[in-house]
């Protein structure tokens, strides 16, 4: 065994103790209880390791105070380490700085209990500060789905939307500032970005998307595209980006907009693996085709829908853990995405479509990506 | 009157005898029985410029027949209620809120009360870390203008990335003070009381004489039994509904209970059926201290608890609808990406709501 390694009681076990002789790790993500008996020495060692002191120092300590040998101590790390109960604590810093490492500490802790160990979690970190993230409609989701990236380690945006900010999208925009009313979104936003993490880079496009906006360009350069503009509305948006994104193999979240966007989660799609855009707009056209509204009396409609910050948060915050999900590596390639889910405000029920992706889609059917 | 149709939602025919109004703000569905498509004319032609006498004449159907399906529509949230929008206080700047609480309202009068109770209220929140800082400006955003806070701790580093309104030039300055600016960013008209201590047994007592009409507890220190057992009997003492915000289990997070004294199950009901069901004998289990030991936590989670904890309180404030966790509460899985939801019944031999409870009188609303 490497003496000196540093060692630490992995963050996500709980020890217990009963009747002073049988030791319970419970380990949180998965729920799971081991028992086994110790004796003093084991739980003197287990106060030894404070995710500091290396193997080493703790056999000298264990000595020195208890008067235990090295062999002895040095089985029960071993044993403490093959029970995943502690873990070797890394000190490299070729993915990130150590100002880096202890900003994002408590991430960097969360994504190591998924990948298993410590630099596994520094790596997932590192990829979303590569990440290139494109947003399309700065509004509601998509402004909030940008500070909470932001927030979590991505570093290169490029925002895309015309609107100003105003007064009435105080309840529903992160972002929103009242000294701001007026100004353009992209540069509300951008400013909000930057005081998230000054190293943020953002590029900005302040365009209404119409039939002949070439955005193809733009999207190319992205690792991952979000959209969430409504104008002209969010199936016309959502078309035109989801089919770039297909042909250029970029994965996408679709989230906000129409009608349902107060309740909606959006959705992942990874291209030929999901359904894309289209796959949905065939699910719904099938399961919609009875359900066609009238058209509706009230002229000047949009100046009175509804919208809470809170609903908000929830589409954002749902669509913001899917991103990172995806780009930080946290799933797995045989993980499923969910499909688009509703949550409803009275009763805080969440419930999913089944959408599956079509084999005959113009878009994306006739293959498979490979994994 | 000039009726008008409210403008989140979609009328439907799904056939001949069958009308329906999908509100597509909270996704509820009425459903009424025609014998003709007169109804559905003059529905979609509710487009607030008309008086009763108007569409009767235009229809050929006499006012007081009007009356009565109107009377049925504005019960049911499908009418505007917004109309006169003056009789809102910041109607421009909250307009959205209003709109979405319309879809609860019986009546003009009765938005108006709910955006009212909403927009006077005061909500103490206990912790502005992880879950806390989120619902504060949630609730800012929602029109909330009293708030009173509660934290002793100062901005760090490690918190930046899971707590929202603190970044890097805030570190080392108080929470509270970070935050107090940044509510009245989005509304001038927060007023904000401080309380820069440690929550503890006997703290809470400084508000004794403030009129609080929820609090919600974000406090982790000493741990999160500890704080909601303090935050949980200072509400029950004062009948003052509160949320228990909600730790987490990494990727497994909490979402914390919905409580209204003497109607809900309240934190000691949780507390005995939490003991019963894991059979814990505390006097043969110690737990061992592990040091320097920093659970992993990710901002988006936090977020979205946060979501849900800002629209259990509008529905607490407004009295737009009966909160949803009431006796239960729920965990949030980031693989499945699912809620569920346990059940805890109030409980007749709660030491504190029980029938020879401490507070077995707890009464909400308070009379």
């Amino acid at each position: 065994m490497d003496k000196t390694l540093t060692i630490k009681i992995k963050d996500s076990v709980d020890l217990f103790l009963y009747d002073d002789i049988y030791l319970t790790a419970y380990f949180m993500n998965t729920r799971v209880r081991k028992s086994f008996r110790v004796d003093g020495n084991f739980i003197s060692l287990i106060g030894f390791i404070d995710g500091y002191a290396t193997i080493g120092e703790i056999c000298d300590k264990m000595r020195i105070d208890h008067n235990v040998e090295e062999k002895e101590t040095l089985n029960i790390i071993e044993t403490l380490l093959k029970k995943n109960i502690a873990t070797p604590v890394t000190r490299q810093q070729d993915k990130l700085s150590l100002d880096e490492i202890f900003k994002y500490s408590r991430q960097i802790n969360y994504f190591s209990e998924f990948l298993g160990s410590e630099y596994a979690g520094i790596t997932a970190q590192k990829k979303l500060k590569d990440s290139n993230v494109i947003i399309f409609g700065c509004g509601a989701v998509g402004g909030n789905i940008a500070v909470q990236l932001a927030m979590a380690g991505v570093e290169k945006f490029t925002l895309y939307d015309y609107d100003v900010v105003e007064n009435s999208d105080v309840s529903r925009h992160l972002f929103f500032k009242t000294k701001h009313l007026g100004k353009r979104k992209i540069d509300s936003l951008r400013e909000e970005l930057l005081r998230i993490n000054k190293n943020i880079c953002v590029i900005t496009y302040s365009e209404r998307m119409v039939p002949d906006s070439n955005v193809e360009k733009i999207i190319r350069k992205a690792s991952f595209v979000v959209n969430t503009m409504d104008e002209p509305y969010i199936g016309y948006t959502a078309s035109k980006i989801s089919r770039i994104c297909v042909l250029n193999d970029i994965p996408h979240f679709i989230a906000g907009g129409f009608d349902a966007h107060l309740a909606s989660t959006g959705e992942l799609i990874v291209p030929y693996k999901t359904p894309c855009v289209e796959c949905y707009t065939d699910y719904f056209k099938e399961i919609l085709k009875n359900w066609k509204p009238k058209d509706h009396p009230v002229k000047r409609r949009y100046l009175e829908i509804g919208g809470l910050s809170s609903m908000a948060l929830f589409a954002s915050s749902f669509a913001a853990i899917e991103i990172i999900k995806y780009i930080a590596g946290l799933a797995g390639d045989s993980y499923e995405y969910k499909t688009r889910g509703e949550l409803l405000f009275g009763s805080l029920e969440l419930t999913y479509l089944t959408v599956e992706k079509n084999p005959n889609c113009v878009i994306c059917g006739g293959r498979k990506n490979e994994t | 009157m000039k009726p008008k149709l409210n403008s989140a939602v979609s009328v439907v025919r799904v056939n001949e005898k069958i009308l329906e109004f999908f509100k597509s703000n909270t996704r509820q569905q009425v459903r009424i029985k025609v014998d003709s498509d007169l109804i559905l004319k003059i529905v979609c032609d509710l487009d607030g410029d008309k008086d009763i006498r108007e569409i009767a004449e235009k229809y050929n159907v006499s006012e007081a027949e009007l009356v009565g399906l109107f009377s049925f529509l504005a019960q049911k949230g499908i009418l505007n209620a917004v109309d006169p929008a003056i009789d809102f206080k910041e109607y421009e700047k909250f307009r959205r809120v209003i709109n979405f609480l319309g879809d609860f309202s019986t009546s003009h009068e009765h938005l108006v009360k709910m955006w009212n109770d909403l927009q006077s209220a005061c909500v103490l929140i206990v912790g502005l870390g992880a879950v806390g800082s989120w619902v504060a400006c949630n609730l800012s955003q929602s029109g909330i203008e009293k708030f009173i806070l509660m934290d002793p701790d100062a901005v760090e580093k490690s918190n930046l990335h899971r707590q929202f309104g603190y970044t890097e030039t805030d570190i080392g300055v108080k929470k509270i003070d970070v935050l107090e600016k940044r509510l009245k960013e989005y509304n001038p008209n927060v007023c904000v009381k401080k309380s820069y201590d440690f929550l503890d047994g006997e703290a809470l007592s400084r508000f004794d004489g403030d009129h609080i009409d929820l609090i919600i507890n974000c406090a982790d220190k000493p741990t999160v039994d500890m704080t909601s057992t303090w935050i949980g009997e200072y509400a029950m003492k004062r009948q003052i509904p509160h949320i228990v915000g909600g730790g987490y289990n990494l990727h497994l997070s909490l979402v914390g209970q919905t409580i209204i004294p003497g109607q809900t199950a309240c934190v000691k009901c949780f507390e005995k059926t939490l003991e019963e069901e894991n059979k814990i004998d505390r006097s043969r289990v110690k737990k061992l201290a592990v040091k320097n030991r920093k659970v992993g936590s990710f901002g988006p989670m936090c977020s979205l608890i946060a979501s849900m904890i800002g629209m259990e309180a509008i529905k607490i404030l407004s009295k737009c609808c009966r909160p949803a966790n009431i006796n239960r509460r729920g965990e949030f899985d980031i693989y499945s990406m699912d809620v569920s939801y346990k059940e805890y019944n109030k409980r007749l031999d709660c030491d504190w709501c029980g029938v020879n409870g401490l507070y077995s009188d707890a009464k909400y609303p308070r009379e």
